[in-house]
């Protein structure tokens, strides 16, 4: 089943978006969430994201080239002989030129990123085919297929200068590069957050109110309302470590309601994250043995937070990851946003 | 069992099935007394006499033309083509009238003709008699092609070309008549459309048509000592083509080089190669060769001419370069 990528409207009254660049090349392996294309309004860029994991296959639209909204410029495939057939309006050469000079932005975008918030990304050493990737390699069909079904990158092989074209007999080397560390396949970001304001606003949240707020409902409302960054889901459930005990409690859109409102759910709710809230303990880090796709863990470093978010890569990209931390940074070190 | 030559096994066919159908005749130049320059139809004038076995004047459009005529009224005629060059002459007898007879009559007549000719180089023969065309033939529908590589072959495939009510054009490589295989005494018949593995194998697979099998053949020996295993598939018949069977092998042992003795250029090796990296283009590990005769006029010069042709030799390296990612 192939299916259709097709240029978004970012706008009212768009009638057309420009393609700026591919960020993946005819072929690639695509995971779902990560950015396929860079498209331009006259008001904003964004990266459009693979729906589903697959095969990046038939561009039809060149870069830098306006494309009407909502006209299909690539399938998504999950094997590659299920390509539909294919409305050449590009060169393959003009495709890879593209790809090419598509990768400083991305590269900027994360720098930035690190900038603002003050993050230190740890990510596993191999990594699964990113939007990094845009090298062409000389390899066999075979070989390609081959690599494909066990989802390895060719990308390894390069790195260690393996000759090209890669042939079948490589797979062995390319297995053995690949061998992932007996490590986390999680990545993680940590963020340090001063928390002289949020302590304050706490303060004075408690001494006007009559009701007592505490640290946890606030901290979760936050991060509730972090977590609409990176989805488009009505309703977020989060489980809630907290105490000497670690004791979990359900707490389900708090964000949208009223701070001293704010009670565990009453029913069993599927949480989209976990936190681990170590702050009335001396812990400041800890690994789990959770499968949940966002850990958020919270602890006291000094006169700060240290907020560690570890996430799956299938679930979540970096991207995607950084500007949740960078958000939930943000209401902590400015409590007063979230009211507004 | 019993061995006999390339040309005995042809002449023992054709023989067989006269004595099964009188409806079938043999005609051409010096086809009776002769026996054709190759002896390969001698005796049969003796069996079957002249009013079977026919002598004609030296004009190849002539009986060619008679031989359609014939076969769309009745008889079963089998044209006998002293040299595969002399093709050119009779391309509208056959490309034209034989090839389409049954298609343009809407079916209500049929052309059940042999047209038995031969091909190959390295016999000195010069440019003008050491062609190999069956290119030029299967390229035209309506026509079946088959090439066999041994007695066995020739003797099976002729049989099955006789009874077939089609035009069917059979190469012989004029340097094979007096190899000699084993060959059964009972009848037995060879499908066309049907590949044979000659020598199964694991890491390369060579394609190879007509005398090419047998230099396949050793290059698979010699590969063997390398320990390198190479499956021999001959097609026995280009048109039909057992395509099933090639692609089969190629995605066993993503490797192919395909060997002909016709000119490489717009050839059975690029047909074959052609099929190989459009139904199997997953499997394939590195590209697939065609490897045919150069794209030369066949010098007269026997060392000259001897380049022309691919060699077992030249397959085993170009195998090897294949498999070690050379090429």
């Amino acid at each position: 089943m192939a299916h259709e990528i097709i240029m978004p409207a970012l706008g009212m009254a768009q009638e057309t978006g420009r393609l700026v660049a591919w960020l993946k090349n005819e072929g690639d392996t695509v995971r779902k969430g990560e950015p396929l294309m860079e498209v331009e309004t006259d008001k904003s860029t964004m990266e459009v994201e693979a729906p589903k994991d697959g095969f990046l296959v038939n561009i039809t639209a060149l870069a830098n080239t306006d494309v009407p909204v909502g006209e299909v410029v690539a399938h998504i495939v999950e094997h590659l002989e299920d390509a539909p057939a294919k409305l050449v309006k590009a060169s393959p050469l003009a495709l890879e030129q593209e790809a090419i000079t598509a990768q400083e932005p991305q590269h900027q975008a994360s720098n930035q990123a690190d900038a603002d918030t003050n993050v230190r990304v740890a990510e596993p050493a191999i990594n699964p085919p990113t939007a990094h990737n845009k090298a062409k390699f000389l390899a066999s069909p075979k070989l390609r297929s081959l690599a494909a079904s066990e989802n390895l990158d060719l990308q390894v092989l390069r790195n260690a200068g393996h000759p090209e074209p890669f042939k079948a007999a490589d797979m062995t080397t390319l297995r053995q590069l690949s061998i992932r560390p007996n490590i986390s396949l999680r990545n993680n970001a940590t963020s340090l957050v001063d928390k002289t304001s949020f302590n304050i606003f706490l303060s004075e949240i408690n001494s006007a109110s009559q009701m007592t707020v505490s640290s946890e409902l606030v901290l979760a409302s936050f991060i509730s309302a972090s977590l609409r960054v990176t989805t488009n889901a009505d309703n977020i459930g989060i489980s809630y470590k907290s105490g000497p005990e670690l004791q979990s409690t359900m707490y389900y859109n708090p964000d949208k309601q009223q701070l001293a409102d704010i009670a565990p759910a009453e029913h069993d709710i599927l949480a989209m994250a976990e936190i681990c809230d170590l702050t009335s303990t001396d812990f400041i880090q800890l690994s789990g043995d959770t499968n949940s796709n966002i850990i958020v863990t919270i602890s006291n470093f000094t006169e700060q937070f240290m907020v560690t978010l570890d996430w799956d890569p299938n679930a979540l990209s970096q991207i995607e990851a950084l500007e949740l931390l960078r958000d939930f940074s943000t209401r902590i070190k400015s409590p007063l946003k979230q009211l507004l | 069992m019993r061995e006999i030559t390339f040309g005995a096994a042809v002449n023992e066919a054709i023989a067989e099935e006269m004595r099964l159908d009188e409806r079938i005749i043999v005609l051409g130049e010096d086809v009776a007394e002769a026996g054709t320059p190759f002896k390969v139809l001698s005796g049969l004038v003796e069996e079957f006499g002249t009013q079977r076995i026919i002598d004609t004047p030296i004009s190849e459009p002539g009986f060619t033309g008679i031989a359609v005529g014939a076969a769309m009224t009745g008889l079963r005629p089998i044209v006998d083509l002293m040299f595969g060059d002399f093709l050119f002459l009779i391309m509208d007898q056959l490309c034209n009238q034989a090839a389409k007879t049954h298609y343009m009559s809407g079916g209500k007549l049929n052309v059940p003709m042999v047209l038995r000719t031969n091909m190959g180089a390295t016999r000195r023969s010069a440019a003008q008699h050491s062609q190999s065309l069956h290119a030029l033939v299967a390229h035209i529908p309506g026509l079946k092609v088959a090439m066999p590589s041994s007695a066995y072959e020739a003797k099976g495939l002729m049989k099955t070309a006789i009874r077939d009510n089609n035009p069917v054009v059979i190469f012989e490589d004029k340097l094979m008549y007096n190899d000699k295989a084993e060959v059964p005494e009972e009848e037995y018949l060879i499908n066309f459309g049907e590949a044979e593995i000659l020598h199964t194998g694991s890491d390369i697979t060579l394609v190879a048509t007509s005398s090419m099998v047998q230099q396949a053949e050793i290059a698979a020996k010699t590969l063997a000592k390398q320990n390198i295993s190479a499956e021999v598939i001959d097609p026995r018949t280009i048109s039909p083509l057992d395509e099933t069977t090639i692609i089969n092998s190629v995605k066993k042992t993503s490797h192919a080089i395909v060997i002909d003795e016709g000119h490489q250029n717009y050839g059975i090796t690029a047909e074959i190669a052609a099929r190989i990296s459009e139904k199997a283009f997953y499997y394939l590990d590195a590209p697939v060769q065609r490897f045919g005769a150069m794209d030369v006029p066949v010098p007269f010069s026997p060392a000259l001419e001897d380049l022309t042709v691919p060699t077992a030799q030249q397959i085993h390296e170009r195998a090897i370069s294949v498999l070690e990612g050379k090429i």
